[in-house]
This record gives structure tokens, C-alpha cells and sequence, in this order.
């Protein structure tokens, strides 16, 4: 069985990949980091660890999660790198993470690393719950910005809400999570009620409610700020709003793939990604970051972020994801389409 | 005994070979208990039958009587379910098709469309070890042989259904083999290239001497050009004989009535020389069968001479009480001859047909509504058992 | 003929032949591709049957738990979670079905338990299955794990794996997600009524009258195949979505939905549907007609008496051939659908989405339902077609009238207009900087690496993805048709392969997709290597678009003269110098068909590879998908045309070859 195994797939690999030339430490790196920041990534680790060459698998975070889960048993992956710590929670209740604590991860804000000693994944940086709101739409409809989270009920944003499905988007559960986690569980679902009846779409994906409002085809995107941001540099005439009870967040985090063949560059690849010139690098796109302290603001997004952030119990969220998610669908999926 | 001359273009000819194949020489090919089914149908019945070397037999019968099955089952296209067939002393009864030694030819030719004339004889040549030169001039000696040598360069689309089989032919024969298989060669080709292709494949086969069986339904085109013919029917061989044999002598009522045009009487036999007819009897060609057994007399149209309505002086009669006052009914003109309907209040229900030469529908002044006499030569008046 | 009547098979061994080298060869190579269609179809099939029976429950009486006392030295009797539960009643039977990532919190068996007692806790395993979690760190096993009350309240259970109907109860107990079979029947019945309408007005109009331009039409009704089914999706955003240019024609409707939904499968189907048709009018009998017009029938009772029924089994095939594409297409409803659910995207929602691969495999079951029912009554119906066909017609010859003619042209044109603006707003969108507030024209949208979906990479990919489909899938498709069709004996093994390459049509690529996922991605499968490469997408993409390839091989080769392999032996030739010097080139014309589809189709995919793709591999459908996914849709309407300028490239240059080439190789056809 091993022969006609290594024999199928070196003859796939002769006729159909492409034929990388083999480095002394090939790491395999699982990642949901925007496409555009990986190559900036790669030259600066590759560069102070010149016996290490980095081979990026990257795609959205709920194909990255399904695809970890789905390889469970014969994981490809040494290490996962800018994936939301709530997926790396699910992985490492399934055991596949291997938990080690980076050199210098004392300096992290703990927040940002897993409760567990040693940590099993140690975070980068933090995406926060927002809204992107379209003024130029916004006018000619005659409505004024929400404030609060609680505002989108309102009967005047009646079909002008896009939000993530949390089915399908990592964005959409922790938009819910944050929900409940803040105002209990009852407000929270009561809250969900009302909102569903100004939700005008739910989307697969937590940037594109965003995109859709920067785009005009809806007024209010629930979303997170990176986007927004983005959205608002190429010229889209959007507001980023963050709601004042507080928004949820998610970390991007690393971690390390159990039984990796290639553990010592694995660590050297997560002891880079909690250094400060790490970070610095994560600041070109998010405002949040792992390491306190050295944050500068991104344009068009506010200095205070971290402030607006809650108190996100991850473990609480992961534990319970099967949970919320099934009554989320029962509510609303099964409502999405009026009944005939 | 006296025969009207009947000089028929398109009546079966039966030519005299001065050079048949040797009887007694050892088989070439034999076939010995061979049965084949299709599930519960069974095509071929306990088949036995020897070919000897440089004979050309025909494999004839009407569609369904297994002559293809059997050639197939030669050829190893569908093997035999029970049986042996052994060829030139080696048994192929289980030889896959590439194995065997022949060369075959199919109604339809299969020429490969997409090779020139010279590329399809030659197809059976390359890679065997042949030198280029020698290909060369086999197929150019081939293209000779079937008169086709200008046009080795064109595709087979561009030539006619009779030069497209000459090729078929030349191609199967490029590999000399010890057998030729004809599986209805001439059947897509038009009456006229028929009979002149029919002529042609004889001569060729003559000239090579290859062991040949031919799979024909055209009882003229057997008798036209096999040595021997194997007349078949329902899976089972009736009767194997030379084309003389077969048309004079036919050992059952299906060959009778196969080969050639019959009147068919029922009727009882007398004795061992006569047959019932209307109120007396004729005579008929000797048999074996018990007096009073039910029987077909069978006669041809051709056999049937004809002579005037009065008897005049010198007149040769072979039988004299095969003699019959008829009736003419009917005539119909087939070009070189007349189909003449005759009746008569001894004959009953159904009429007699008569093939007479124009010549002595003129000489005897036949005409429709006119009398006549008819002999019945007794030994071409043929009976066979009735089987109910 | 007296043995004829009673004769019987005399007993004794059926003979069977002995084989030469060609045989063994020719049965080889039969073993090979039927090994090749079992692992690619069968056998992954087979696993997501199983997959879809696979269930998670908490077994309660897996886990055994003992209290301490206050003291924590005291340890009253072990008792399991099963007969705590039955005592206490906490845990209802209904909350006990769960998925693979489901958790039980172990508190909810212990009424008075409290974080801050002094009591302990302790847990094991009655099998070395049991799993649980100690905040998200695992645990299991049968050795007693002893836990203070501030640490047992972080422990949650973990469900086991099972068999049996429970997921398709769950499916069928969840309106969300069972109602997506009413609204899938729906979607594809609405579409394939007004699509077959559509096209067969086309395919009239074309071949009953006398209008200009037939050339054109015919040109542009094909163009919907060279693109993905997301990208109409696309179009009808820009068209009609909120900020749409033709908004106002909607009267208020959202085109997010059943509208977007009919309308752009309307527009995808469009093109198989009028080639079914097209060709069932063309062979219509003119002496039909002429007893028509003899009888003085009038123009409308000539149609629905002669024309209708003439080409019915050609309306009832392209029916069905659209009713199969809609009710499996996923890009479109994924694009357009909204909230509307359908079965091909809540498949991809449950794997993709909540990783619950269970509930997609039953989705996939049931989506299998009405395609293979669908599928074999199209078989039915081309078997009496061939019938129909073979009956020797007068062709009509149109007479010329031009109110027809004019009305003719009228239905081309509007049906032209609605394919070329579906494609022309797409091209606008892909130029557009950023509509609709700056309308300035540029390339910006077609800089593919700054978005996520792949890049410029995926589209590469995709070249090579196609190209490895035309020459990999030409070759098994062909050698396998021909192993079908020209060889001898072993006559249950070629029944069984054809079989299993018909049986493609009736799979629809998302349960292919997911059913490779189940199979390849298993470390004890030792093909497991080729998953995550570009083999398993090729091997995926050939085996997807199996049956039409195979179809047209049969056809071809069925035209060849069935005595060429006799022929060829009895000249003891081997039958591959046949193969490649007659029958091959017999058939490159049809070669060359086989190839186009399939490079075309492995372009515009997006269902089975959707659950394949990865990193190395990223496909440029696939990244339309991920980019129109991620709120970029403009810059997925760019690589839907670079997919569109591709295919149509590809497409010209066929053209060409055929034209150059085949003339060439094909002069022997001329007479």
C-alpha cells in the first residue's frame, strides 16, 4: 500500500504539479491572511531564516477550517497562520494542535494567547465588528447613521441591513457571540428578532455586507473594519461605524499542527510571528494588535479601537458554537423566505 | 430424349469444369460436429463438412440458415459453441482470429477510408519484417492482378463499389493466405458489375488456387462459380453437391425449391415409378419411397418441353404418357424467353408454369388462349416425401 | 432437414477462444479505464452513501462520573451520565443527536453543582472512544481523571460517531433546510418551461423561415456556454440589483431570489436546450407539411398538429437536460439566490460553511433524487428518438413570407439582445473603476492579485486544468468508447462499463465534489496522495463531464464499418496499428469535439471543484466564485470575461484547426 501510495502520488506530481524545487525546511503554512500581505510575510521570516522556505495553502477562514477538519487524520499542514482563534479552538478540542509557548509571548497582551499553559495558538492581531454605513445612499433614503447596535431595529433601516449568515462566515458568529456575550442571552435572541426584520440579505461572506454598502446596494453592511477601511481609500463614500455597546472581535492567530515532521522551523515560524517587528507588519492592514503598545492608527479607522472592543470569552464561544448556530438557523433560515 | 434448346441469358447456366478438384485428396479444411447458440436458438446443428485443397465452395441458403455463423466460426469472429475445425492439419478450433491463416472480404469492403488504395494493400504487409522494396512491388503486383495499378494513389470514396472490392480482394490476398473467406462480396454491387466481378473473382482464385468459401444468398452466383456448393438451411447443411448435382439432382424439396424455379404438385405416389395426377398418373424419376406415401412432385419450369397441339408425324415424345393437353392461360414475355401459364382440367386448382425459348413459341405458334401439349419428362419429374 | 427438427446441443465444455497478445491487451486496457471509473465515480459515491448514514450522539452511557464529598477524600459510587441523566431528567433525548463539533457541558447531569464548592469530580471513559474536552484541551480515554469543581464546570462532552437515519430525519425535521427541495423543484421546473418555450421559438424561427442574419443568431445563442452559470448571476446584479441600472423594471421585486434565479438559468441553459431542439426540427419531414397545406390547414393548427409533436421527444429531452443543469447548478443561486435556498448551495453551505459534512452528504443524497429520475427519462426518450431519426425525411425548405420572417426575426433579436446585454454588462463591469460613483473606465478590476481568490495564478491554473481535461479525458474517453464499441466478448464487462460511464450525467458536480472529498482526502486510501494536487481536479473534471464526451466518442466510432477489427487480425495486424491509423484519424473530428468540451466545461466548472481546489491549485471559476463571495464583484465579472475571452479564443481556433487541419487530414472524405 505505501508503494502504490508514494507511487500515485509521485506520478501525480511528475505529470501534474508544478515542480517546486525542494529548500532544506519546506514549511507547509495554512492561512487566511489577505493574499496581498502574504508575499511580505514570506521575504521577511525567509529572510532572518534562510533554511526555511515558506509554502502559503491560503483561502477564506470557513474553507480553511473545513479543510483542517476534513484532513484530521492525515493533517498537511505544520502550521496555521492568521486564522480566527475560534476555528483554532475547534481544532484543538479535535487534538491537532501542538501547544507551544513562543519565545517572548509574555509580552503579548494575553487576550491574545490561549488560557492553557503552555498556549496552544498565540494571536497576531484582531478584527472588530463594524458598521459600514453608505452616506451618499443614506441621504437620498433620508435616514440618519445608527449609533448602537440596538439602533439597526429601527423601523426606518427596514431592508437596508445586509449582515453574514454566522452559518457560513466567521464574521456572522462573532457578530452573534458578541451579541449574546454582551447583552445575555435573551436580550440577545429578542435583539436578532427585531434586526431580522430590516435585514434585507444575509451574506456567505463577513467583508462582502461591507463591500455591497461601499457599492450602494445596500445602505447599512455589518461587517468589520478592514474592509470598510479599504472600501473607503478607493473612494467609496462610506462611514465606519462602531457601535457604542461594543464590538465584537475575533484574533487572528497561529499555531502549530500536531505530529508536524517539521516542529523546530514550525516554532521558529511562531516564535517570528509574536516578535514586534511582526506585528508592526500586521499594522498595515489592522489597527488591533497582539503586541501592546506600538499599534499606529490606519487611516480612516479611529485611534481607540481596542477600547471598543468586548471582553470575547473564545472558549465559551467555540464551546457553544454547535449550539447558537443551530438555534440561529431554526430562527432565521427557516424565515428567510415568507412561506407560501 | 429430346430437349428444347433454351437459350436464356439470365437463366442459370451450369458450366461444365473440365478441372475440378481432385476428390480424393486429403480435406484442407474440415469441419467436424460444429454447433453454435444464441442462448436457446441454435444457429449451427451438428455442421460437418470438408474442403479440399484449391476448391472454391459456397456457403448458400436463405438468410438465417447459419452460412455466416459457419463462416464466422471459420474465421474465429464468433467461435463455435460445440465442435472442431481443423486446416491444413492444424486444429484452430479455438484460434483467435489473428492466429488463423486466411484473408477475408466483407459486403462492405471495410477499406480504410483514410488510406490510399496502395496503403490499404499494403496494410497486412508492414511490420512483418518485409523490406520496403518488397512491399512495394507486392502491392504494385496485387494493384496488377485485380487491373487497378493507376489508381493506387486515391482514397477508396473516390472509387467505384466494384474497383473498392476488387481492393478488398487484392488486400486480403496480400498476405497470401492458405484460405479465402467471401462474405457476400458482390451483394452491394449493382446486377451488372455483379456478373462481371463474379466472372473475375472466379478466374483470380483459378489462377491462385486458394482454398475459397464464399457465403452467397444468389443461388446464380453459387452455381456460377463454385466447385462445390453447401446448401443450408435452419442451421443444418441439406445437401453438398456440384453445381449440376445441386440444380439435377436435389436431395430434398427445400434444395429443389431453392435452387432454380419449381411447380409443385401434391400428390400420392402410385408405385415406385408414378405419381397420382388428376384422373391417371405420370411417371416420375425413380425413388425409394413406399407406394401411397404422400408426396411433392416437382417439376421445372424449364424442363417442361413443349409441343404442338396436334401430334404430327416423327414427333420424339420420351414419355408418351407424360404427354398433357393444356390450356394456354397466360404468357409473359421476359426478354429471352416466355413464362407461359398452363391448364388444364387434370392439372385442378393451380396452373403450370412453362419456361419456353421464343423460338419455339414461334415455331409451335404458342398463344394465350390457345391449346397445346406439354411433356413432363419423367426423370426430371422429381418427388419427395410430404412431411406434414 | 430431418435433423433439424428434434436436434439438442450435445452436452459438453461451451469452447471458449484462446487469446492473443490483442486480447489481453484490449482487456487490459478495458480493466484499466473501468479501474479508473470505479475509483473515480463508484467507489467515492459508495463512501458518501456511508458519510450521509454517519451520525454524532452523546452515548451517555460512555461516560462514568464519581462525586466526592465536601472533604474531596470521599468518593460516592461511579454512576453513568446515563443513569444520572435518567434520574435527574436534564438532558432531554431530542438534545442528545448532534453534530461532529457538538458539545454537552458535564455540569448539566449535576443539579447543585457549584464552581466554588470544595467538592471533586471524577471522569472516565467506558471505552477508549469516550472523548470530552477540559476547557478545549482533549481528554479521554477509561483512566479515572480527577477535576476540582472550578475545573469541571469547563468540561463538556463530546458526541460519538454512529450509524444510521438520523441526519435525514434532522433534514427532514428542519423546514430551512427541507424546504430548499420544493424550492430547487420549483426553480428548475419554472426555468425549464421558459427556457424549452424560448429555445424552441428559436430553434423555429431559425429553421421555418426565411429571415436574415440566421448566422449571427445561431452564433451568439451559443455564447452562454463559454461562461460560468455565476456569471449572468453577475450581470443581473448590475442590471437589477439595487444600484441596477434597470431597477426600475422589477416593480419593487428584489432580484436577489427566484427572479435572478429563473432568469439567469434561463440564460445558461439556453444554448443545450436550443441545440436539442434545433436538431429535433431540423429533421422534421417536409411531406408532413405538404399534407398540411393540402388539407387547407391553417398556419396555427399546421403547428400544433405537425411541427409539436414531430419534434416532441426533442422538446422532452431538452426539458430534461434543463431541469437537471438548474436543479445541480450552484454558481448561480450562489450569486444570485439571496436568502432563497437551494439544494446545490446548501451543500456547499454545510461543508464549506459549518463543516458539517454529514448533513452535506445527505443533501447530496437527496439531490441525487430527482437528477438520476430526470436522467433516466432522458435516456428513454433519445432511445425513440433514434428511432426517429433514422426514418429517411424530405428536409422542409422554408417559403418566404414576411410577416413570419419579420416576427421570426423579432424573437432572435430580443433573445440575442438578452444574451449579448448579459455579456455586455458584465465587460462594462469589469472596466468600470467603481460603479456606480466613479464610472471612469480602467483596468483595476482585472489586477486579480490584489484580490482574494487566487490571483492571476487561478486563472493559469485553469488554463492548465483545461488542457490536462482535453488531452487526459480525450484519450480515456476515447479508448474507453472504443473498448465498448469494437471489441468482442466479455460482454458483461462492457455492459457494466458503459454503465458507469453513463452514469456521470445523473451526478451533479457539488455531490462528485464532496463525495472526492470523503474519498480521496483518507490517509488509508493510497490514492490519497493525488488529493490536493491537479490530478484530482483533472481525474474530478473528466469524470464530471464523462458522459457527453463518451457519447459522441460511440457515435463516431459507430459510423466505422464494424468489420475494420476483423479485417485488421485476419492480416495479423495489432489492433492498436488500426486504432491509431485508421480509427483515430476516422474520428479526429470528433476527437477534436471531445476535447473542446471538455476544455470549455473544465474553464467554467465550479461545482466539483469548488471542494478541491487548493492553494497551489485555485481556479479562475472558482475565483469568480470566491471574489463575487467576498463583495469584489466587479473584479469577478473580470475573470468571468478572461474565462469568456479564453473559451471563445479556444472556440475560434478550433475553428480554425478543423478548417486548416482537417482539410488537410480529412481530404480522403471528398469523393
Amino acid at each position: 500500500m505505501t508503494f502504490t501510495k508514494s507511487t500515485a502520488s509521485s506520478l501525480a506530481v511528475l505529470l501534474l504539479s508544478s515542480s517546486a524545487v525542494l529548500a532544506e525546511t519546506q514549511l507547509t503554512v495554512y492561512t487566511s491572511v489577505e493574499a496581498v500581505d502574504l508575499d511580505r510575510y514570506k521575504q521577511t521570516f525567509e529572510a532572518a531564516n534562510p533554511d526555511i522556505k515558506i509554502n502559503w495553502v491560503r483561502d477564506s477562514t470557513g474553507v480553511m477550517t473545513a479543510k483542517l477538519l476534513a484532513e484530521k487524520n492525515n493533517p498537511q499542514a505544520d502550521v496555521v497562520w492568521g486564522i480566527a482563534a475560534t476555528s483554532l479552538l475547534l481544532l484543538k478540542g479535535e487534538g491537532m494542535l501542538e501547544a507551544y509557548a513562543p519565545a517572548g509571548v509574555e509580552k503579548l497582551d494575553p487576550k491574545f494567547v490561549d488560557s492553557d499553559t503552555p498556549p496552544s495558538w498565540v494571536g497576531m492581531d484582531a478584527y472588530v465588528a463594524a458598521l459600514c454605513y453608505n452616506t451618499v445612499e443614506a441621504e437620498k433614503l433620508g435616514l440618519t447613521p445608527p449609533k448602537s447596535w440596538k439602533d439597526l431595529t429601527k423601523p426606518e433601516y427596514k431592508g437596508h441591513v445586509v449582515m453574514p449568515n454566522p452559518n457560513s462566515s466567521g464574521t456572522g458568529f462573532l457578530d452573534v457571540s458578541a451579541w449574546i456575550q454582551t447583552f445575555g442571552e435573551e436580550d440577545a435572541w429578542k435583539f436578532m428578532d427585531g434586526l431580522h426584520e430590516n435585514i434585507a440579505a444575509y451574506t456567505h461572506s463577513g467583508s462582502k455586507p461591507c463591500k455591497m454598502a461601499a457599492a450602494g446596494e445596500t445602505v447599512i453592511g455589518v461587517s468589520f473594519e478592514f474592509p470598510g477601511a479599504k472600501a473607503k481609500s478607493s473612494g467609496a463614500p462610506i462611514d465606519i461605524i462602531f457601535p457604542e455597546e461594543g464590538s465584537g472581535w475575533e484574533a487572528e492567530a497561529t499555531a502549530i499542527i500536531a505530529g508536524t515532521a517539521n516542529l523546530e522551523a514550525a516554532k521558529k515560524l511562531v516564535d517570528w510571528s509574536v516578535t514586534k517587528e511582526a506585528n508592526e507588519m500586521y499594522n498595515a492592514g489592522y489597527a488591533v494588535l497582539a503586541y501592546p503598545g506600538i499599534a499606529k492608527p490606519v487611516e480612516h479607522l479611529p485611534a481607540d479601537i481596542p477600547t471598543r472592543m468586548i471582553k470575547n470569552d473564545f472558549e465559551w464561544a467555540a464551546n457553544n458554537r454547535a449550539k447558537i448556530l443551530e438555534e440561529w438557523q431554526k430562527r432565521y433560515d427557516s424565515k428567510s423566505e415568507p412561506k407560501t | 430424349m429430346r430437349h428444347e434448346p433454351i437459350a436464356a441469358e439470365n437463366q442459370v447456366r451450369v458450366p461444365v469444369r473440365p478441372s475440378e478438384p481432385n476428390r480424393d485428396a486429403p480435406a484442407y479444411l474440415r469441419i467436424s460436429g460444429v454447433w453454435k447458440s444464441f442462448g436457446d436458438f441454435l444457429a449451427l446443428k451438428d455442421v460437418s463438412l470438408d474442403v479440399k485443397e484449391g476448391e472454391f465452395v459456397c456457403f448458400l441458403g436463405p438468410s438465417g440458415c447459419g452460412k455466416t455463423t459457419l463462416l464466422r466460426a471459420i474465421a474465429g469472429l464468433d467461435l463455435q459453441t460445440r465442435g472442431m475445425v481443423v486446416q491444413a492439419g492444424r486444429d484452430i478450433s479455438v484460434l483467435p482470429p489473428s492466429k488463423r491463416d486466411y484473408g477475408i472480404v466483407f459486403q462492405s469492403y471495410a477499406l480504410f477510408p483514410n488510406l490510399t488504395i496502395e496503403k490499404n494493400i499494403a496494410f497486412g504487409l508492414e511490420n512483418t519484417g518485409r523490406p520496403r522494396a518488397e512491399v512495394e512491388a507486392r502491392v504494385q503486383e496485387l494493384l496488377a492482378l485485380v487491373g487497378l495499378a493507376s489508381q493506387a494513389k486515391k482514397y477508396p470514396a473516390q472509387l467505384s463499389g466494384g474497383q473498392q472490392q476488387r481492393i478488398a480482394l487484392a488486400r486480403a490476398m496480400a498476405i497470401s493466405p492458405g484460405l479465402l473467406l467471401l462474405d457476400e462480396p458482390l451483394s452491394a454491387l449493382d446486377a451488372k458489375v455483379r456478373v462481371h466481378l463474379r466472372h473475375e473473382i472466379k478466374e483470380l482464385q483459378r489462377r491462385l488456387g486458394v482454398t475459397t468459401i464464399m457465403v452467397t444468398h444468389d443461388q446464380e452466383e453459387a452455381l456460377s462459380m463454385a466447385d462445390r456448393i453447401v446448401v443450408m438451411n435452419h442451421g443444418v447443411i441439406e445437401q453438398v453437391g456440384t453445381p449440376t448435382e445441386i440444380y439435377r439432382h436435389p436431395k430434398s424439396l427445400f434444395v429443389a425449391d431453392f435452387i432454380g424455379e419449381t411447380n409443385k404438385i401434391a400428390t400420392k405416389l402410385v408405385d415406385a415409378k408414378r405419381v397420382a395426377f388428376g384422373a391417371g398418373g405420370l411417371r416420375c424419376a425413380e425413388n425409394r419411397l413406399a407406394a401411397g406415401a404422400e408426396v411433392t412432385a416437382v417439376i421445372r419450369p424449364v424442363d417442361i418441353i413443349p409441343h404442338a397441339a396436334k401430334a404430327s408425324d416423327g414427333e420424339a415424345v420420351g414419355t408418351p404418357e407424360n404427354l398433357l393437353e393444356a390450356n394456354v392461360v397466360g404468357m409473359e414475355y421476359l426478354g429471352a424467353f416466355w413464362r407461359v401459364r398452363l391448364a388444364a382440367e387434370r392439372f385442378g386448382e393451380t396452373p403450370l408454369i412453362a419456361d419456353f425459348s421464343i423460338n419455339a413459341v414461334r415455331r409451335l405458334g404458342i398463344a394465350a388462349g390457345g391449346q397445346m401439349r406439354v411433356e413432363i419428362p419423367a426423370e426430371r419429374l422429381l418427388v419427395f416425401a410430404r412431411s406434414a | 432437414m430431418a435433423a433439424s427438427a428434434a436436434a439438442v446441443l450435445p452436452p459438453g465444455k461451451t469452447l471458449r477462444q484462446s487469446l492473443d497478445r490483442d486480447d489481453l491487451v484490449k482487456r487490459g486496457l478495458m480493466v484499466v479505464i473501468s479501474l479508473y471509473l470505479l475509483f473515480s465515480l463508484a467507489a467515492p459515491l459508495y463512501v458518501m452513501l456511508s458519510k450521509s448514514v454517519s451520525i454524532y450522539c452523546f452515548d451517555l452511557s460512555q461516560f462514568e462520573f464519581q462525586v466526592s464529598d465536601e472533604t474531596g477524600a470521599n468518593w460516592n459510587a461511579p454512576a453513568t451520565a446515563q443513569a444520572l441523566n435518567a434520574a435527574t431528567g436534564a438532558v432531554p433525548a431530542a438534545d442528545l443527536a448532534a453534530g461532529s463539533d457538538s458539545r454537552l457541558a458535564a455540569t448539566s447531569f449535576f443539579k447543585d453543582f457549584s464552581f466554588r464548592s470544595p467538592v471533586k469530580y471524577r471522569l472516565r471513559g467506558t471505552s477508549e472512544q469516550t472523548r470530552w474536552l477540559v476547557g478545549s484541551q482533549p481528554g479521554g480515554g477509561i483512566t479515572w481523571q480527577e477535576f476540582d469543581s472550578n475545573t469541571f464546570r469547563r468540561v463538556t462532552l463530546r458526541p460519538m460517531q454512529a450509524y444510521g437515519l438520523d441526519n435525514f430525519a434532522a433534514y427532514f425535521g428542519t423546514p430551512a433546510l427541507s424546504r430548499s427541495i420544493w424550492n430547487s423543484v420549483l426553480m428548475a421546473s419554472l426555468s425549464t418551461v421558459i427556457t424549452t418555450a424560448v429555445a424552441f421559438g428559436l430553434a423555429y424561427a431559425l429553421s421555418r423561415s426565411l429571415m436574415p442574419f440566421k448566422g449571427f443568431f445561431r452564433l451568439v445563442t451559443a455564447l452562454p456556454i463559454l461562461v460560468p452559470s455565476l456569471l449572468p448571476g453577475i450581470a443581473l446584479v448590475y442590471l437589477f440589483g439595487n444600484q441596477g441600472m434597470l431597477k426600475g423594471l422589477l416593480m419593487g421585486h428584489s432580484i436577489y431570489g427566484p427572479i435572478g434565479i429563473v432568469v439567469g438559468s434561463v440564460f445558461f441553459t439556453l444554448p443545450h436546450a436550443f441545440l436539442i431542439i434545433s436538431t429535433a426540427l431540423s429533421i422534421s419531414d417536409a411531406r408532413h407539411y405538404e399534407a398540411a397545406a393540402s388539407l387547407r390547414a391553417s398556419r396555427w393548427r399546421t403547428f400544433w398538429t405537425v411541427t409539436v409533436p414531430g419534434a416532441r421527444y426533442g422538446i422532452i429531452s431538452a426539458a430534461f437536460v434543463v431541469f437537471t443543469l438548474v436543479i445541480t447548478d450552484f454558481g448561480l443561486p450562489k450569486v444570485i439566490g439571496g436568502q432563497y435556498n437551494m439544494l446545490a448551495v446548501d451543500i456547499y453551505k454545510q461543508v464549506i460553511g459549518q463543516q458539517n459534512f454529514e448533513m452535506g452528504a445527505v443533501v447530496s443524497v437527496i439531490l441525487l433524487v430527482p437528477a438520476v429520475v430526470a436522467f433516466a427519462v432522458d435516456r428513454l426518450m433519445q432511445k425513440r428518438q433514434v428511432a426517429l431519426l433514422s426514418a429517411r425525411a424530405v428536409p422542409y425548405q422554408p417559403k418566404k413570407n414576411p410577416r413570419f420572417d419579420a416576427l421570426c426575426f423579432a424573437w432572435c433579436a430580443l433573445v440575442a439582445l438578452f444574451i449579448l446585454t448579459i455579456i455586455g454588462v458584465c465587460q462594462l463591469a469589469a472596466l468600470v473603476k467603481l460603479w456606480p460613483y466613479d464610472m471612469s473606465l480602467g483596468l483595476n478590476n482585472f489586477a486579480f492579485d490584489r484580490m482574494d481568490g487566487g490571483g492571476w495564478a487561478s486563472y493559469w491554473n485553469s488554463i492548465r486544468l483545461a488542457l490536462l481535461t482535453a488531452v487526459f479525458g480525450t484519450v480515456v474517453v476515447f479508448t474507453g468508447a472504443y473498448m465498448v464499441e469494437k471489441t468482442d466478448g466479455f460482454g458483461a464487462g462492457r455492459a457494466a462499463f458503459h454503465f458507469l460511464a453513463m452514469l456521470p450525467m445523473a451526478v451533479p458536480g457539488m455531490v462528485l465534489g464532496l463525495a472526492y472529498i470523503f474519498f480521496f482526502n483518507n490517509p488509508a486510501n493510497p490514492l490519497n496522495g493525488i488529493y490536493g494536487t491537479m490530478a484530482i481536479l483533472v481525474v474530478c473534471t473528466v469524470t464530471h463531464f464523462y458522459t457527453v464526451a463518451h457519447l459522441t466518442a460511440l457515435t463516431a466510432l459507430k459510423q466505422i464499418d464494424r468489420e475494420f477489427e476483423p479485417v485488421a487480425a485476419s492480416l495479423k495486424q495489432p489492433f492498436h496499428k488500426l486504432f491509431f491509423r485508421v480509427t483515430v484519424p476516422v474520428c479526429l473530428p470528433a476527437i477534436l469535439d471531445i476535447s473542446i468540451y471538455l476544455f470549455v466545461n473544465a474553464m467554467t466548472t465550479v461545482s466539483a471543484v469548488v471542494f478541491l481546489y487548493s492553494t497551489h491549485t485555485q481556479l479562475a471559476s472558482v475565483a469568480v466564485l470566491n471574489m463575487d463571495d467576498a463583495g469584489d464583484v466587479a473584479p469577478a465579472a473580470a475573470m468571468g470575461m478572461m474565462i469568456f475571452y479564453t473559451n471563445a479564443g479556444v472556440r475560434i481556433l478550433h475553428a480554425l484547426f478543423s478548417r486548416v487541419v482537417l482539410k488537410r487530414t480529412q481530404s480522403w472524405r471528398i469523393r
